[in-house]
């Protein structure tokens, strides 16, 4: 008798073991399927793209983009803490294949914390903002080191924004 | 002894089960945290006009003949040196040249009279610029650099007195001009 409740607690066992597998392997998938419902991180960049118009390197010897850039941060759950990097994929380059090393372009932010001021690096990953928690909108003032060493045209290169949930 | 054993298998079962559910569990925290990220691009545009600018250290150059010695004499200009930078962002490939053009000779309004501006003259220090005279109505080539930068030269210009010239102010306007080739 003692031995056949024992056998029916141990299949109850497994069932319940098996079943919540099944729960929680449905609900991770879930979670790492299409919608990550309960964290994630969205970020919005307004302008998309900035321009630093030309000046006399005497007159302005650091030139204001024509933009400020709006950097808003939404998180799920709300108040989830989050880290914000920015990266130059590259120096800037002309047409011509001209470069001006990325590093004449640096940056203000506000507000501070979590956002912090900075200088470009070609190809590396550098913190913009950290510590911030769910939704945050901040400002980012670019400017551009001018010199006469400048060979005249166009250069451009593109700057990734990278929002994580920590 | 029985319980005990079954006991023992039942906790081999658990730790069977354990060990999947933990990887699917850290798996999953971790498809959540790849998920938790979110990119944006910037694109940047840095236009560079191209230019050229002159800078002088004064802009006049005086002569003055105190006493003739009735001999022809050189005179070094009353401010001594003059210093000339120009800066330019032209291509590495092309170069800058830069002229000195006299409007006319050297005229006295008062009395009429004139001087051939060819009297004056300078010496240069620094690179890629030359000595020369100035000549009417005509560019005399003074510099020529390759590529972008700033470029400064010092010139020393003087005025080859003759006795035989009337006393007199005389004056002319002298133009820099600078040209990207």
């Amino acid at each position: 008798m003692r031995i056949r409740t024992w056998c029916r607690s141990q299949k109850m066992i497994r069932l319940f073991w098996l079943w919540s597998s099944i729960l929680i392997t449905s609900s991770l998938m879930l979670t790492a399927g299409g919608t990550p419902q309960h964290w994630s991180i969205t970020i919005s960049v307004y302008p998309t793209a900035i321009t630093f118009p030309p000046a006399d390197p005497d007159l302005e010897p650091v030139v204001a983009a024509n933009s400020s850039v709006r950097v808003q941060i939404t998180t799920s759950p709300p108040n989830r803490r989050w880290e914000l990097l920015i990266r130059a994929e590259g120096n800037l380059v002309s047409a011509g294949g001209q470069v001006i090393s990325i590093s004449n372009i640096s940056w203000t932010a506000a507000p501070q914390p979590p956002f912090r001021d900075g200088v470009l690096a070609a190809g590396q990953n550098l913190v913009l903002a950290t510590g911030g928690r769910g939704k945050l909108t901040g400002e980012v003032f670019f400017s551009f080191q001018n010199s006469w060493s400048y060979v005249a045209g166009e250069y451009t290169q593109i700057i990734t924004f990278t929002a994580s949930l920590l | 002894m029985k319980t005990n054993f079954k006991i023992g298998r039942l906790g081999e079962k658990t730790s069977r089960w354990r060990l999947p559910l933990l990887m699917l569990l850290c798996s999953g925290l971790m498809a959540g945290q790849l998920l938790a990220q979110s990119l944006a691009s910037l694109g940047v545009t840095v236009q560079v006009a191209r230019r050229f600018k002159i800078e002088v250290s004064t802009p006049l150059v005086s002569f003055s003949r105190s006493s003739s010695s009735g001999q022809p004499q050189t005179i070094p200009a009353n401010e001594g040196s003059f210093e000339l930078t120009i800066k330019t962002n032209n291509d590495p490939g092309s170069s800058t040249n830069v002229w000195l053009q006299a409007s006319s000779d050297l005229l006295d309004n008062s009395t009429g009279y004139t001087i051939p501006v060819e009297r004056i003259s300078w010496t240069a220090q620094g690179n890629g610029f030359y000595p020369g005279h100035l000549v009417k109505a005509a560019p005399v080539l003074v510099a020529r650099f390759n590529g972008p930068g700033s470029f400064t030269g010092l010139l020393y210009f003087f005025f080859a007195e003759d006795p035989s010239l009337a006393p007199g102010s005389y004056q002319t306007t002298v133009t820099i001009l600078v040209e990207g080739v």
